[in-house]
């Protein structure tokens, strides 16, 4: 039980004076933020993808606040077996917090959640003949947790690196053992540009009649609620309130949340797959 | 001579034990996309608890249907320990624990993993926003959900023959979110309004199955005696449907848990899963799936009021306050 | 005689290098804002990242001595680092040895007796392995203390040596190992302290004839030299740096 009350006790460092005074900042039309940035504004962030030659696919990201994250993807040739659970098995995926002692129950489960939707195509890319699959392994290692919730750094960074892996082409034949192409431009990617796009996870908080995109941790214990909208593509494949806020919301504001999430996730994919082509 | 040092079998030979190999997914009653199953809640069952109760879904008609059966007990609010800093609120713990032998076919160990502590989380965070905890300053309160039978699995890799969402943990998680409320309101704790958890999901039948008798494909009345010819031609149709049990036939699209305040009409927690889309004609999947989820929400509440009423009528009646027989009704109900 | 030749007769090594020469070496100081000092160092295809907090409050009552501070040092290894993916958990032996070993090579640089009753924290992440892992670990704390401030006599600089066997049974010691030399070749880590010969880390996991030693300790006391010049250059621009910020 300790975790758990850590978790949800490490709330703000803000008296109830001042919660009470974001909290107003925060419902005014226009809204005012204490970093002054729009309601859909993200803080800087630095990204680079492409970053380790062991992986097959890798991306580095560091927020403003000091978060920093660091995704490897690696595949494996693993044999299909009867007793494993199929495709669900073939992804695997890890979160490893810097200092802390065990994997972060709702961080994994969130991006496990969003990655192995069903229908999303993926899992069918990773077949090899008829005996053999990929296992994709998606390490997410949070080398210094930022300061607000790390869901947003995480699964951005791990879009990144999904968008950037690539597997070795097939050259076999569907009934024999697998062997692959030895050049590398030949390498056919994961998630196929326009096709196939990796989910990203938006924390989203709505005070009052207003929605923040990219909430600081004093925003975050000032919100009404805190949601965690999960899309891909134009699909949203998963929503979760998270800690945050006290009282119910009503169901008007969620849709509400949900449907701004869509479209700023529309311009989130736009900026992050710029990433790389500039240098 | 007899080996004295090890257990030997019996002299004579025994037949062995067969069990019947039914199919527990066989026996499952045919019902309406809108219409709930039914929900045994009772309060006051654990005596050294605050508050608790027992939740069984559904009322079983026959020993072989899968139920989901869970236990809640409540206790508090207590003080904290002194070790702890000043919280001017209450702090609301929630723990869910499967029981070993909750699951179908394989054992469960008891150490806490990734699922448990990860509905644990979502349960204390759907039950700490409708209990006022600033009535009760530096005070702590405890839930304990165990859940004694989750129906078909919670999507164990072994188990998972659908390519659909996997919508067990789920149907837990709301089972788990209206248990629990019904035994904070037993235990006597201040909240802002009881609240309930509903589940929604976005189906479709599978291909090339012909025994499709569950679930009738059927929007219109809640009568679900169509027969098989009508459902064969709906069945290209993704359907709505509330309170989705774990199903052979059908493929699950996208499914979403809500913990609900019916009376103030505000949602406490949202959780969903499955890609969902806009549709064509305007109409949001997600909105579609989160109201039908709330609507699921609404039937489960009147159980709850039933469930604490009856209770509240026995309380009364026994310190003579009321007369006359209380809760004929056992907190059975259906929701057309 | 391995598989294939590690130093071709010409001289050259299977990544093109010269005995005495080191991989390609480059540093950054200061590369996250939320620990005190981090750095983060690419030696050939060896990437490491490694933040410094202290002094700080020890976190644990272990970590209080009255008289010096304690340096506590974390190692992990990403799980994606290697060639295949393997998880190192906690308790892993050789993350233990190259913790206590990081620890007591800077116990015996920094300033410990200036912040009695404190606790130094270096965290690592290996993010890429490719031999010389120990070497750069040490090399990416020594940039990170100094980003962080922590008092120290000199640079702790680390570098590794291997030795080969000639055809001709006469020997060569090749400087920097990468990962394929590690395997197949007996090595030392070692670490100097500053431009002294003073050496305050010595590793060596296989065995090596003796009468190499003396050759492999002088190959390595210069490449150690070489590493804090490059350290050096980093520490400087980072400083100028700093100063037309106007950060000084």
């Amino acid at each position: 039980m300790a975790p758990l009350q850590t978790s949800q006790q490490t709330g703000t460092p803000l008296s109830p004076a001042e919660l009470s005074y974001l909290h107003t900042s925060l419902t005014l039309t226009p809204p005012i933020r204490p970093d002054s940035r729009t309601p859909t504004q993200f803080r800087p962030l630095i990204a680079e993808s492409d970053i380790l030659p062991s992986t097959n696919g890798s991306a580095r990201m560091i927020w403003g606040d000091g978060g920093e994250c660091v995704v490897g993807v690696k595949a494996e040739v693993e044999k299909n077996s009867a007793s494993s659970g199929g495709p669900r098995d073939w992804v695997e995926i890890s979160v490893e917090v810097s200092g802390q002692r065990d994997d972060d129950a709702f961080l994994g489960m969130t991006v496990a959640e969003s990655l192995l939707v069903p229908e999303s195509g993926v899992l069918e890319r990773l077949a090899l003949g008829e005996r053999f699959h990929w296992k994709v392994f998606v390490d997410i290692l949070l080398l210094t947790p930022p300061l607000s919730h790390p869901a947003t750094l995480l699964t951005l960074t791990t879009y990144l690196a999904l968008r950037n892996t690539f597997l070795p082409k097939l050259v076999s034949e569907v009934a024999e053992d697998p062997v692959f192409d030895d050049d590398w431009d030949n390498a056919l990617p994961l998630y196929p540009v326009d096709r196939i796009a990796p989910p990203i996870t938006l924390l989203v908080v709505s005070v009052g009649e207003n929605i923040f995109f990219d909430p600081t941790r004093e925003e975050l214990a000032a919100g009404d609620v805190v949601l965690a909208v999960s899309i891909c593509g134009k699909k949203v494949v998963g929503v979760r309130t998270l800690e945050g806020g006290g009282g119910g919301v009503g169901r008007a504001v969620v849709k509400r949340v949900i449907k701004e999430s869509c479209e700023v996730a529309e311009e989130v994919f736009g900026s992050l797959n710029s990433v790389g082509e500039g240098d | 001579m007899t080996d004295r040092r090890r257990i030997n079998g019996p002299p004579e030979g025994t037949t062995p034990l067969v069990f019947p190999s039914g199919s527990t997914h066989k026996s499952m009653i045919k019902r309406s996309p809108t219409t709930l199953r039914r929900i045994f809640l009772k309060t006051s069952l654990t005596p050294p608890a605050t508050g608790s109760a027992f939740l069984e879904l559904p009322t079983p008609s026959c020993p072989s249907t899968p139920t989901l059966k869970l236990t809640t007990s409540v206790y508090g609010p207590r003080p904290l320990p002194s070790s702890t800093t000043f919280s001017p609120n209450a702090r609301l713990t929630a723990e869910l624990k499967f029981s070993p032998f909750s699951t179908p076919g394989r054992r469960r160990g008891y150490i806490r993993d990734g699922v448990e502590r990860d509905l644990s989380a979502q349960l204390s965070l759907a039950l700490g926003k409708s209990v006022d905890v600033g009535k009760y300053p530096k005070s702590a309160i405890d839930v304990f959900v165990s859940v004694l039978d989750c129906e078909g699995g919670l999507g164990d890799p072994n188990d998972v023959k659908s390519s659909g969402v996997e919508v067990g943990l789920m149907s837990v998680l709301a089972a788990a979110i209206s248990c629990a409320g019904a035994a904070i309101a037993d235990a006597g704790i201040e909240c802002f309004d009881l609240v309930a958890g509903g589940v929604a999901g976005l189906i479709k039948k599978r291909d090339g199955e012909v025994e499709g008798d569950r679930i009738v494909a059927d929007m219109g009345i809640g009568g679900g005696n169509d027969d098989s010819r009508r459902g064969g031609e709906r069945d290209t149709r993704i359907t709505l449907v509330l309170d989705p049990s774990p199903t052979e036939d059908y493929i699950i699209l996208a499914a979403a848990a809500v913990g609900y305040m019916a009376a103030r009409d505000e949602l406490t927690l949202v959780w969903t899963k499955g890609s969902m889309a806009r549709n064509c004609d305007g109409t949001d999947e997600v909105e579609s799936l989160i109201d039908g989820a709330i609507a699921a929400a609404t039937g489960v509440r009147l159980v709850i009021n039933e469930a604490i009423k009856e209770r509240l009528l026995l309380g009364l009646n026994a310190v003579g306050l009321v007369r006359g027989t209380a809760g004929g009704d056992n907190g059975d109900r259906t929701v057309g | 005689m391995s598989r294939y030749e590690i130093l071709s007769p010409e001289g050259l090594r299977t990544d093109g290098r010269r005995w005495n020469e080191i991989r390609r070496f480059s540093a950054k100081m200061a590369t996250t804002t939320a620990a005190d000092g981090s750095s983060y160092v690419e030696h050939g295809n060896t990437k490491v990242i490694c933040s410094v907090n202290g002094p700080i409050e020890p976190r644990t009552a272990n970590a209080r001595n009255s008289e010096r501070v304690t340096i506590t040092v974390d190692v992990c290894f990403a799980a994606f680092s290697g060639t295949d993916r393997k998880k190192r958990g906690r308790g892993d032996k050789r993350v233990l040895e190259m913790q206590s070993a990081l620890s007591r090579t800077f116990a015996s640089t920094l300033l410990t007796a200036l912040h009695p009753r404190s606790e130094v924290h270096v965290s690592l992440h290996i993010l890429s392995q490719d031999g010389s892992i120990l070497a750069t670990c040490v090399n990416a704390a020594t940039l990170a203390l100094v980003d962080a401030g922590v008092p120290m006599t000199d640079y702790v600089t680390a570098c590794t040596v291997a030795s080969y066997t000639n055809p001709d049974e006469s020997d060569e010691p090749l400087l920097d190992m990468n990962s394929a030399e590690e395997m197949d070749l007996p090595g030392i880590t070692l670490a100097t302290v500053g431009r002294s010969d003073r050496i305050s880390l010595l590793q060596l996991e296989t065995k090596v004839r003796l009468e190499r030693l003396e050759g492999m300790l002088a190959v390595g006391l210069d490449g150690c030299g070489k590493i804090r010049q490059l350290l050096d250059e980093v520490v400087r621009e980072h400083g100028n740096e700093m100063a037309r910020m106007g950060a000084l």
